[in-house]
């Protein structure tokens, strides 16, 4: 009996033992899916991801640091003068965000998967919208770092390609994307650009056309194809004409919501970064008066790279709803104005110098420096002084050597000269065995230029990397 | 508090039981236990086996217990006796009612060699039949080491057991690291087990949870400090994969086995302890009192407010201190020392235990009440635990036990590390004229060193770096968290050969947290609160069947077999609110935006397990096991994986005859085992997210995210997972010989052992252009491989003078050795520096950027430094450019250095006279390992650091030339600038001498030290009067220090530091809170 009652309490344990290691205890809803993530992801959702993600992108760190390179903002507490003297801030490391941006999540990655899927369900107009913002991360993917992978781009080990076979496939997509922005469907259904007005994202990509147009005119003795010129006025004639019609980041003053640079101002960064001289002066010498006094309070005294000027410094005037223009009707009509003017025609420059500077609202007129091309001086001067924030104003640099830029007092040792370019990014290095070393110069990287009155500025003399 | 002591001994009198006389039919034992010369033995355990009834001898040697009539039927029974020292003896006595008196005489034998070993999963064993290296703490070291935390009791008590506490604040985690790094994920602990089940040990960092910066905030306990080391009967460590395979998946990185103190038969026992300690900072930091805040010589406040809003008419001041020197008479302040005071813990715990042959109980309470040594407020840790064990045998082969804690732990604490609000950051920074104390402005207007004259509209214009006393006053951070431990034990023999044991236990906690920094703070000047809820939930259920048998009286042998079922739910809630409302309360209600978040991870595993062991002539001694892990965490094409383990230990003096007579004893031993490390959860899915994007500074309001106003976007995985994904695996090779001499002299054990883990898990990255920037793989190979030497010796065993003292020693060697092809792995991933794997180095390497020298291959401009101006000067030499100063090679990323030791150990003594004194002391080392000061360099930056007072003079980089010091301490310089002399002053320390640019070898420094870890002094009354007077059996008194001296070179405050707490990786210090050492009274009352 005892023995009996023994081996049924075995057979019970064995029975516990049994129960509890029940088949699909391994498997099962939050064991097998993960309960806090979706799987899959809408081409709405994604072109919304994408959209942040390029707000995000263009009004922080990396990118904010070629304008500080070029001193439109002047970087002169903790590491910001140490990024303004080129003391950090100018290796693979700090690169590798701009690059994972281009091609991960939020960027090429998210780009075509919302492509793909805005294609199979017919909503060509979205297509289009997605392809204008690939065009522009390429485009200034090729900008930054030169050759870089677009072809084979996401693919499990893409090649490089030439910087000038990338800017031929932006103009390319952005061919393409003109043509779907005018073909079926809604559009994505959440615009925060444009609010699904399609002729704006069409001239957009007129306008990047004639960006990348003028990227890529200048011939390696200095001169400039003036079929690529030609181009440009094309382009810029079907451009952004209204500043209506500027690509610029749109916030609200919601937490969470605001512009980045603004927050990175207020914020734990405080007193970092404050007014550039240069850009100041640029801005009053100009007459650009109103957006002087949008961006700076007086009075109007800023800085130079690596030392504050003191507390009589202006105070930046961004706030959380202020928008950073991306690509504006200004760039447009100043492409047009430097084609014109190196194709010659000064009187049509001069006259769209001073068409830009009254569409912003600028009363009266932008004086024209003196000296030979000076009006070719004044139009990158205001392009430079217009574009506040935006990369375009340190790509103009390189390719212009305008404005003149003082170097910073106490430049880097390892440095004579603006770092000439991103290093590719950390990551990719290490990972994908066709980086190429980075080099000094790609293709369409100005080899040779000089400023427009033909002096060497030390704008090309050591670019990072080299 | 004298009154009160004398309260409870007299409470305790009160409430003891009177003696009992001997019932009808009882059996009354009694006898007395002799040496063989014939000495009384006290303390030894007499019992029946298998009865659970028992005692322990008096003075004399005496003992004496009673066996209830219903049990003592004339049966025949073993009555054993045990003392470590001795070897235990048994006779069988026929249990009959009356009194039985039996005595006995001990023969001596090495302390060592019976002493019971928990293995794991129900299985124990002998410290002779143990083929592979186990460590064992007992409750005596755990109190001497005076530590509310159970992890920092460990320090110095085993070799390779490296620990590592976060800082001195109340409430710091500590980190424990066993035979080195095995993984490149996860907090690199090992697998915690209390009483069979396995426990949560995670350590919460709000900011690091939710954010990934571990080293923002404020210290997070790990949560073993939850248990209350007065409860702990022993701690073991199983270290290498041969003693911890039976947990299989989960024991890659060892298991710490605690034991729980049981109630024992016999009378019942009172316990009251209580211990104060008084807690000071253990170094002063170097800060330079000379110069005046300010830029380039200059007395300016030169920075600008930058949102030119009506209410920013107030400028920023200078965040640096390289002003002019101040005129004479100038008030300076101390601005490290003023932050700091003396805190206290006090500690008090009582306990009632006993049982009878069927029963037992042990019940305790216990409170650890620590006010840390920060000035202010919200600077405390407080943990209150009450807990029972109990046991009740059901018929004569059926024992039911439940074991049931319950803990509230109640946290405020203090901003720290990276951290604009952290008081060491804002603190260290400010000029020396500057009082911090000081921080409110006439107007009422919270002020600091940047922002000294605030108007009343700028309330919500961040102070650059929050001034440290504000800051404490007024940024609560607080943790609530309620604990419960339990477990319900079956233990049935349904048959002499066979034992059944069902453990079914249950962890689970609620930890409630809520950060608040109010308006003007530096990191979120609108306000700020952090509410979080942490809830983890472990079921655990552990069915183990132990046969036994013995073939023949030259081979028996046990069989185990189980099966582990655990299911592990954590669950988090994280609201970040922003902008306050009103200035207070500090809750998320009233802010006026919020960015929830809420995360779930649930584990399941399924595993079984065997074991089987074998005693051939009682000298050789095999172990095999087998365990078989499913996780859901493993990829679903590959779900479960076998770990198997094998030891043979061989006490070779039983066989050869002639040895015993200097030789105690003497064993060699071999092990091999496999351990794991299971994926984290869902590495195998890739999914889609929200994203987030955060701007330069990280402050919680400069981020953009997806979901934007009000619509939901979604953007791709950048780490794609792998369904295939298996457990990391470790191999450990094992051997060793353990030996006693000269009649229990000494004893000594040394252990080597090499380990392979292969398979590691790390985000293997891809080309970003690719889409993604990793994919998730078993890809990486890491070995350890190490000595392990623990010695004992017992020169003086005398009546009125013992005397014990033995050293441990350790060392590990680290090195990663393959990654599949990857270069560079991040590891440890945070933001101050980089730390790496890679292939050829130790795990969590320090990366960084080193000065140009010659022998590397380098490039200057268009110069190939080696052959142009190299030429003659050493390999190392310093390039000195032409003006003078050296150069960054900013082109290469070097490893620079690890925090991984050369060797640790400690040498321990322990002095006892005239039976009634004790002292004792634990040194502990640690040799080598670096820790990258980036307090230094950052001071450097801001002009505050005692080495900027050089400012202004002229110095030759390298040794001195031409009568001109040399600076930088390089022995040799090549180059055109070599020799040339140049002034150091703020370009050079703000600039490449600084922390702030990509210079990371200048604040590299060896972190190796010696602590006077423990010295204690105690005294125990146990003279009749005790008894008579106080109704007590003993009183005990101790006065101890902890961390007392800290000898080292390390030029920050404390090489011990661990900023981010129990990480996988260590050794960066960017403005942690200072360690402290202690002085501590304790009170011990017994009866």
């Amino acid at each position: 009996m005892k023995i009996k009652s023994r081996a049924l309490a075995l057979v019970a344990m064995v029975g516990v033992a049994t129960t509890f290691g029940c088949n699909n205890f391994l498997t099962g809803d939050k064991l097998s899916n993960n309960p806090n993530l979706p799987t899959s992801a809408t081409a709405d959702q994604l072109f919304i991801g994408v959209q942040v993600a390029t707000m995000a992108d263009w009004e922080a760190y990396p990118l904010n640091l070629l304008p500080t390179w070029v001193d439109q903002i002047a970087g002169v507490n903790r590491q910001w003068a140490n990024y303004a003297d080129y003391a950090s801030g100018t290796d693979n490391v700090t690169s590798d965000g701009t690059w994972i941006a281009t091609y991960g999540p939020g960027g090429l990655a998210d780009l075509r998967r919302a492509e793909d899927e805005a294609t199979a369900s017919g909503n060509l107009k979205e297509v289009g919208q997605l392809k204008v913002l690939e065009a522009l991360f390429m485009g200034t993917a090729a900008d930054l770092f030169g050759d870089v992978p677009y072809d084979s781009a996401l693919t499990a080990e893409p090649k490089f390609d030439a910087q000038a076979d990338v800017y031929t496939h932006v103009q390319a997509t952005l061919d393409t994307a003109i043509t779907d922005l005018a073909g079926a469907g809604a559009g994505g259904a959440v615009d925060f650009f444009f609010a699904s007005d399609f002729s704006k994202w069409t001239a957009m990509a007129h306008t990047l056309k004639a960006r990348y147009f003028m990227h890529t005119a200048e011939n390696s003795d200095l001169s400039y194809d003036n079929t690529k010129l030609n181009s440009v006025l094309t382009e810029t004639a079907s451009g952004i004409l209204d500043p209506s019609g500027d690509f610029a980041t749109q916030h609200t003053s919601n937490n969470l919501e605001a512009n980045l640079f603004y927050e990175f101002l207020i914020g734990s960064r405080a007193g970092d970064v404050e007014p550039s001289q240069l850009h100041i002066s640029l801005l009053q010498s100009l007459n650009d008066n109103n957006l002087l006094a949008s961006l700076y309070s007086s009075p109007y005294l800023g800085s130079t790279a690596g030392i504050s000027a003191g507390s009589h410094v202006s105070s930046f005037l961004v706030n959380a709803t202020t928008q950073m223009i991306i690509v504006g009707n200004y760039e447009n009509t100043l492409l047009s104005a430097e084609a014109h003017y190196r194709l010659g025609a000064t009187g049509p420059a001069g006259t769209e110098l001073q068409a830009e500077h009254a569409a912003y609202g600028e009363p009266g007129a932008v004086p024209i420096v003196g000296g030979a091309n000076g009006l070719l001086v004044t139009i990158i001067n205001e392009k430079f002084a217009r574009g506040f924030l935006n990369p375009e104003v340190y790509f103009d640099y390189l390719r212009t050597c305008v404005p003149n830029i003082p170097l910073p007092a106490n430049i880097a040792n390892a440095f004579t000269a603006v770092p000439a370019r991103f290093n590719y990014g950390f990551t990719e290095e290490i990972t994908n065995t066709k980086t190429p070393s980075d080099p000094i110069a790609n293709a369409n990287w100005p080899k040779h230029a000089t400023s427009p009155s033909g002096v060497a500025c030390f704008g090309q003399k050591d670019r990072v990397g080299g | 508090m004298k009154f009160r002591v004398l309260s409870v001994a007299a409470l305790l009198a009160l409430v003891a039981a009177p003696r009992m006389a001997l019932a009808q039919g009882e059996a009354l034992l009694t006898g007395k236990v002799t040496s063989v010369a014939g000495s009384p033995v006290e303390g030894a355990q007499v019992f029946l086996d298998k009865m659970a009834i028992g005692t322990q001898t008096k003075t004399d040697g005496s003992y004496r217990f009673t066996v209830p009539a219903a049990r003592a039927s004339g049966q025949a029974a073993l009555l054993t006796v045990r003392l470590q020292g001795f070897k235990p003896k048994s006779v069988t006595i026929t249990l009959s009612p009356g009194t039985i008196n039996t005595d006995f005489s001990l023969e001596s034998q090495a302390v060592v060699l019976q002493q019971l070993v928990i293995t794991g999963e129900g299985t124990i064993t002998t410290n002779e039949k143990l083929g592979v290296t186990v460590n064992n703490v007992g409750a005596e070291d755990i109190a001497k080491s005076n530590e509310p935390n159970l992890t920092e009791a460990l320090a110095g008590k085993a070799p390779n057991v490296a620990i590592t506490s976060e800082s001195g604040d109340p409430g710091s985690s500590v980190n424990i690291q066993i035979r080195g790094i095995k993984s490149f994920s996860g907090d690199g602990q090992p697998l915690f087990v209390v009483d069979g089940v396995p426990v949560d040990n995670q350590s919460i960092n709000v900011q690091g949870q939710f954010a990934g910066n571990a080293e923002q905030g404020t210290v997070a306990p790990n949560r073993i400090s939850d248990i209350n080391p007065n409860d702990v009967e022993s701690v073991t460590i199983l270290k290498g994969s041969a003693a911890a395979a039976i947990y299989g998946a989960r024991a890659a990185q060892g298991v710490v086995l605690i034991t729980t103190k049981s109630g024992k038969a016999g009378k019942t026992e009172y316990s009251l302890h209580s211990s104060y300690s008084f807690d000071k900072v253990t170094a002063g930091y170097p800060l330079q009192r000379t110069y005046g805040q300010g830029n380039n010589g200059f007395l300016a406040d030169n920075g600008v407010l930058n949102t030119g809003l009506p209410s920013d008419t107030d400028a920023f001041s200078s965040s640096h201190s390289w002003g002019q020197p101040l005129a004479a008479g100038t008030v300076t302040y101390d601005h490290f020392g003023e932050m700091f005071e003396t805190g206290h813990v006090s500690d008090n715990n009582l306990s009632v235990s006993g049982g009878d042959d069927r029963r037992s109980f042990f019940l305790s309470g216990g409170i650890n009440n620590n006010n840390g040594f920060v000035e202010g407020p919200n600077d405390s840790y407080k943990r209150s635990t009450v807990r029972l064990k109990a046991s009740q045998l059901i018929g004569e082969n059926l024992k039911v036990g439940g074991n049931l804690s319950y803990i509230d732990t109640r946290g405020s604490f203090i901003q720290r590390g990276d951290n604009t609000s952290g008081i060491m950051l804002g603190g260290l920074r400010t000029p020396p004229e500057w009082n911090n104390l000081d921080f409110i402005a006439s107007n009422g207007q919270y002020r600091s060193y940047r922002f000294q004259s605030p108007s009343t509209l700028s309330a919500t214009t961040g102070r650059g770096y929050d001034d440290p006393f504000f800051i404490v006053a007024n940024a609560p951070a607080k943790e609530n968290l309620s604990r419960v431990l339990g477990n319900i034990d079956v233990n049935w023999e349904p048959f002499e050969w066979l034992k059944i044991q069902e453990t079914a236990g249950a962890d689970y906690y609620t930890d409630q947290r809520l950060e608040g920094l109010p308006l003007g703070n530096a990191t979120s000047p609108s306000g700020q609160v952090i509410r979080a809820d942490y809830n983890n939930y472990i079921l655990d259920h552990n069915l183990t069947a132990i046969a036994s048998h013995t073939f023949s009286p030259w081979f028996s042998g046990t069989f185990t077999l189980g099966q582990n079922l655990n299911s592990t739910d954590f669950h988090q809630i994280y609201d970040l609110g922003s902008t306050l409302i009103a200035p207070l309360p500090l809750v998320i209600s009233n802010t006026i935006s919020t960015n929830p978040n809420d995360n779930e991870t649930l584990v399941h595993r399924e595993s079984y397990f065997g074991q089987a062991t074998a005693d051939l002539w009682d000298q050789l001694f095999l172990t095999g096991a087998l365990r078989n892990d499913g996780f859901s965490t493993f990829g679903a094409n590959d779900r479960r994986h076998y770990f198997p383990k094998a030891s043979a230990a061989w006490t070779f003096t039983k066989a050869i005859a002639g040895l015993t007579k200097s030789i105690d004893f003497a064993k060699v031993r071999v092990a091999y085992g496999e351990t794991g490390r299971e994926p984290l959860p869902y590495s195998t899915l890739s999914n889609f997210g929200v994203g987030t994007f955060i701007e330069y500074g990280g402050d919680a309001s400069g981020i953009l995210r997806t979901i934007y106003q009000g619509q939901a976007g979604l953007i791709g995985p950048l780490a794609i997972g792998s369904d295939s994904l298996r457990p990391e695996r470790t191999r450990e090779y094992e051997g060793g010989l353990d030996f006693g001499l000269f009649k229990g002299f000494m004893d000594a054990g040394i252990s080597y052992y090499d380990s392979k883990t292969t398979d590691v898990i790390f985000q293997a990255p891809t080309p970003p252009s690719s889409g993604s920037t990793s994919i998730i793989k078993n890809a990486a190979t890491i070995t350890n491989k190490g000595w392990e030497i623990t010695t004992n010796f017992h020169p003086i065993k005398s009546q009125n003078l013992t005397w014990d003292f033995g050293a441990v020693w350790g060392r590990n060697r680290n090195l990663v050795t393959s990654l599949s092809g990857s270069s560079d792995i991040s590891v440890g991933s945070q933001a101050i520096l980089s730390t790496f794997a890679r292939v050829g180095f130790p795990t969590g390497s320090f990366a960084g950027h080193d000065f140009v020298r010659c022998g590397r291959g380098l490039v200057v401009g268009t110069d190939n430094i080696d052959a142009d101006v190299c030429q003659g000067h050493p390999n190392g030499a310093l390039y000195i450019a032409q003006n003078g100063f050296p150069v960054i090679d900013e082109a290469n990323l070097r490893i620079v250095g690890s925090a991984q030791p050369d060797w640790t150990g400690s040498l321990h003594t322990t002095v006892g006279f005239l039976k009634h004194w004790e002292a004792s002391a634990l040194l502990d080392i640690k040799h080598g390992g670096q820790m990258y000061d980036g307090t230094r360099g950052a001071l450097y930056v801001y002009g505050t650091h005692k080495d900027t007072d050089i400012r202004g003079q002229t110095f030759v980089f390298g040794p001195a030339a031409n009568g001109v010091r040399g600076f930088h301490g390089d022995p040799a310089v090549a180059g055109p600038g070599a020799g040339t002399p140049v002034i150091i002053d703020q370009n050079w320390f703000e600039g490449d001498g600084g922390a702030f640019s990509d210079n990371v070898t200048d604040f590299i420094e060896d972190a190796g030290y010696t602590k006077l870890r423990e010295v204690s002094l105690g005294y125990t009354f146990t003279q009749p009067w005790v008894s008579r007077s106080l109704g007590l059996s003993s009183v005990q008194l101790r006065v101890a220090g902890r961390n007392l001296v800290t000898w080292t070179h390390y030029a920050g405050l404390d090489p011990e530091s661990q900023l981010g707490g129990a990480t996988l990786v260590g050794g960066f210090d960017w403005f942690n809170n200072p360690q402290t050492r202690s002085f501590v009274v304790t009170v011990g009352l017994n009866r």
